[in-house]
């Protein structure tokens, strides 16, 4: 049995450190039933956090629980429940994938489901008796993802599945995955550096950065609260501290705002502003910018 | 049956093919061995040195290296399974393998030197020596690629265990004890000789085998993150 719990994930104070890489009091919940899309550069430090979510990497320092289960002391229970597909994750090239879904099947008795399988399969127009040495990548992935979906995994936690996908293949994934997240109960992580993807999929967003959470917030609030606003007229000076400014030319100011509302309208017209236009931001545009404001609070020069 | 098992066997099967290989290598070998003509015979040693050392260094290579550079470890590692224990595996199935042609080569040296009764009456215990010592050299490179997954450190532990059979085979026979039972007379006439010395040598290289089998189940227990 799953233990009880209506949290699937629980990161607390979680440290890693790596010669070139630290992460500090990481911080982390995922209630039961949401999907959590990580977004970050490469070497922000997502792997490391998804491979410590399921034991494969050990914490320095920190509470970990995923499902209920301690991590590591209860890494063997926890995989019962919790399935990991890594796009660095390889399978036996010399043998088919029929040999490894009977392997799998062998390993989780109770949880694994052969109709299931078998519908993947099809669906992902796999031959079970292909060798996976001889498959395209969207294959293997394919193959990989089969062999974690087929469980029924009450956690998925997927690490750049997409990566090296073509479109359709990547559609077909992501649809896949809606289909799996129909069930409620389940909890799906997953981190991909197409921004596409999270937006569609996510129901939370996690922006992640050296190491360390930029923010975690619903897709509705990100979408909502983020604004590229273009002004004229008014004192540059007087505009308000938390605004970006990625543009000024010609009177012309162009700023990213990422606490909008109807009240900064007001309070820029107060200032002696004229709002030109509003924008909304793609997710991808609010991750870079996120990144860029953060490590120019930093005082990093890019 | 326990996951554990299940691995082991998994394995076993996976290296069956290099168990088959091997193993017949080593069985042409032993009849090149026992044939009554010197130069086949010394072929037929040459034959046998070289699967035994050859097989452990494919062996190692394919269970253990291989697996972690090709990044198969992470998948196995979705098992329901700790490090530790997959490096348990890995050790046991390497063994276990290694054992399944070991052991028929070992025993048909006793059989070959009751056939070939005008051997001489030291054959025996130096081809003993020679079996215990391919254990400690696979012991070696085994505990070796399970502590580094490294193929460098694997390589170079695989050259050095070469160059310790190579000086065993220059070494052993021109030694006085040995040199002694080889000249005592033949296994027909007065049986087998077995000097106090090869006794000395044998322990040395089967406590030798324990210790480095020992650093491989020790280093596997200690074993945290097999993922890179």
């Amino acid at each position: 049995m799953v233990a009880d719990s209506d949290v699937l994930v629980s990161m607390r104070g979680v440290c890693k450190h790596y010669p070139l890489f630290t992460m500090d009091n990481f911080n982390l919940t995922l209630p039961r039933g949401q999907v959590l899309g990580m977004v970050g550069p490469n070497g922000a430090g997502k792997s490391t956090l998804l491979k410590m979510m399921m034991g494969l990497v050990s914490a320095d320092a920190g509470e970990i629980a995923v499902l209920g289960y301690k991590v590591p002391e209860q890494e063997v229970v926890l995989k019962h429940y919790a399935a990991y597909v890594s796009e660095d994750m390889r399978l036996f090239a010399d043998y088919s994938i029929r040999w490894h879904m009977e392997l799998v099947a062998q390993c989780f008795t109770s949880t694994w489901d052969a109709s299931y399988a078998k519908h993947i399969l099809h669906k992902f127009e796999l031959n079970p008796e292909q060798k996976i040495g001889h498959l395209s990548l969207g294959q293997r992935v394919k193959a990989t993802l089969l062999l974690a979906m087929a469980r029924r995994p009450k956690l998925l936690v997927l690490d750049e599945p997409s990566t090296g996908l073509d479109p359709v293949a990547r559609h077909e994934l992501t649809s896949e995955l809606f289909e799996l997240m129909l069930n409620e109960d389940n909890g799906v992580i997953f981190s991909s550096q197409f921004t596409q993807d999270v937006e569609r999929l996510s129901d939370n967003i996690a922006f992640i950065d050296n190491g360390e959470m930029i923010s975690c917030l619903d897709k509705e609030t990100y979408l909502d609260q983020w604004r590229r606003i273009q002004l004229t007229g008014g004192d540059r000076a007087q505009l308000p501290g938390d605004l970006y400014v990625t543009a000024s030319a010609g009177g012309r100011v162009t700023a990213i705002d990422h606490a909008f509302s109807a009240k900064r309208t007001a309070q820029l017209s107060e200032a002696g502003f004229e709002v030109v236009q509003t924008q909304p931001l793609t997710l991808e545009e609010i991750f870079i910018q996120q990144v860029l404001m953060r490590r120019q609070a930093r005082g990093v020069q890019r | 049956m326990s996951i554990e098992w299940l691995l082991i066997k998994r394995d076993i099967a996976k290296l069956k093919l290099q168990m088959l290989c091997y193993g017949g290598i080593t069985l042409f070998g032993l009849i090149l061995l026992g044939y009554p003509q010197e130069q086949i015979a010394l072929l037929g040693g040459i034959v046998c040195v070289f699967s035994m050392v050859a097989f452990y260094c494919h062996l190692v290579f394919k269970n253990v290296v291989l697996e972690a550079k090709e990044n198969n470890h992470l998948f196995l590692m979705t098992l329901p399974v700790t490090a530790a224990q997959l490096s348990l595996v890995k050790i046991i199935s390497s063994l276990l393998a290694y054992l399944i042609v070991w052991l028929p080569a070992f025993a048909s040296l006793f059989v070959l030197n009751v056939i070939c009764d005008y051997w001489s009456s030291g054959t025996l215990v130096f081809q003993v020596q020679g079996f215990a010592l391919y254990l400690t050299a696979f012991a070696l490179a085994l505990s070796v690629a399970i502590v580094s997954r490294s193929e460098g450190w694997t390589i170079s532990a695989w050259v050095l265990s070469n160059l310790i059979v190579v000086v065993f085979l220059n070494i052993v026979p021109s030694s006085d004890y040995m040199q002694k039972a080889f000249s005592a007379g033949i296994v027909g006439e007065i049986g087998v000789v077995w000097p106090e010395t090869a006794n000395v040598v044998i322990a040395v290289e089967l406590i030798l085998f324990a210790i480095l089998i020992a650093i491989a189940f020790v280093a596997a227990v200690r074993q945290k993150n097999i993922t890179r």
